[in-house]
């Protein structure tokens, strides 16, 4: 017992005989600089680039592969229900540091369903190892104005 | 019904040979895009619909739309005598539904045309038709709990 409190005792007096790191002084909230954020602009004449696509990608993230022939039972398991368990269930395939991956990602000029101009964008994630070799993605039409994903466009590509 | 002598005309053809819609890239699998050229299989997603303005027949280029299709399936073991000429699946067995007949979409999985002991199918690595036993088929991806299952012809 003597010994757990003379123990104790000397981490007090070695946690005393630490010196706390100075405290910085709050700041006046009126000095800090709050970066303010840029607006996106797009411009309509340049197809959208490689970020652009997969930002628009992950923004149909939520969209059922039910209602689109080409997803219909796409996802890698039973239970995925729309583009973002999709893309994710080949994405994990990628895991495995055998063979070679990438993300193949295109664009190029198009018209939607009311013939208004629009890029056709592709996404489409491979493995190559030998016999085990796939790509499988999306494709999608993206306005150019803001780069909005036209919904009735989307369609599941890949093959195997 | 399709026959070996029909099959052995494919042997050694790369798929630019066989898909006139010009679905050939070699980054691409084609086992199922193959298999549904020589067996006129146009159902479900095509080569015909993955290439924009093609115009010729489009063959289906998924393995587990075509499993989903067989009139009978199967493990391999399982496989009646009398099916002498059927489709071949390689694939984790984990992934075969055989009571709803369902295939899930996992990039590891293979199909050829099985008749009478021999197999023709797509070598994606060898970018041409090859055939092969059932013994070298189930081979074709290295690890554990593959397995061979038959799909009656459509």
């Amino acid at each position: 017992m003597k010994r757990l409190g003379l123990m104790l005792m000397t981490c007090c007096v070695v946690l005393a005989g630490c010196k706390s790191a100075p405290k910085e002084q709050p700041q006046n909230p009126a000095s800090v600089q709050v970066p303010e954020k840029t607006a996106k602009t797009y411009a309509p004449a340049s197809p959208p680039t490689q970020k652009q696509v997969l930002r628009a990608l992950l923004q149909i993230q939520d969209v059922d592969l039910a209602g689109i022939p080409s997803c219909s039972g796409v996802g890698t398991e039973p239970t995925d229900v729309n583009i973002g368990d999709y893309i994710s269930g080949f994405l994990a395939e990628q895991g495995s540091n055998k063979g070679g991956n990438s993300i193949e990602v295109s664009t190029k000029e198009d018209q939607d369903a009311n013939h208004e101009r629009a890029w056709r964008s592709e996404v489409v994630i491979r493995h190559l190892d030998r016999d085990d070799r796939w790509g499988w993605g999306v494709s999608f039409l993206m306005r150019p104005a803001d780069h909005s994903v036209v919904k009735g466009s989307i369609e599941c590509v890949g093959a195997g | 019904m399709i026959t070996a002598s029909d099959l052995n005309a494919y042997l050694g053809k790369n798929i630019s040979d066989i898909c006139d819609n010009n679905y050939v890239q070699a980054a691409d699998n084609h086992c199922a895009h193959f298999v549904s050229h020589a067996m006129s299989y146009s159902f479900g997603y095509t080569c015909k619909a993955a290439v924009a303005g093609a115009t010729h027949q489009g063959a289906n280029l998924r393995v587990h739309e075509v499993f989903s299709r067989c009139l009978n399936v199967g493990r391999w073991a399982d496989k009646p005598d009398a099916l002498t000429s059927c489709l071949v699946f390689v694939t984790l067995a984990s992934n075969v539904h055989v009571a709803t007949r369902t295939m899930d979409n996992v990039p590891k999985k293979h199909i050829g045309i099985f008749i009478n002991g021999t197999i023709w199918h797509y070598s994606n690595s060898h970018h041409k038709v090859v055939t092969q036993p059932p013994t070298e088929f189930i081979k074709h991806y290295p690890g554990p709990g593959f397995a061979l299952f038959y799909g009656q012809l459509i």
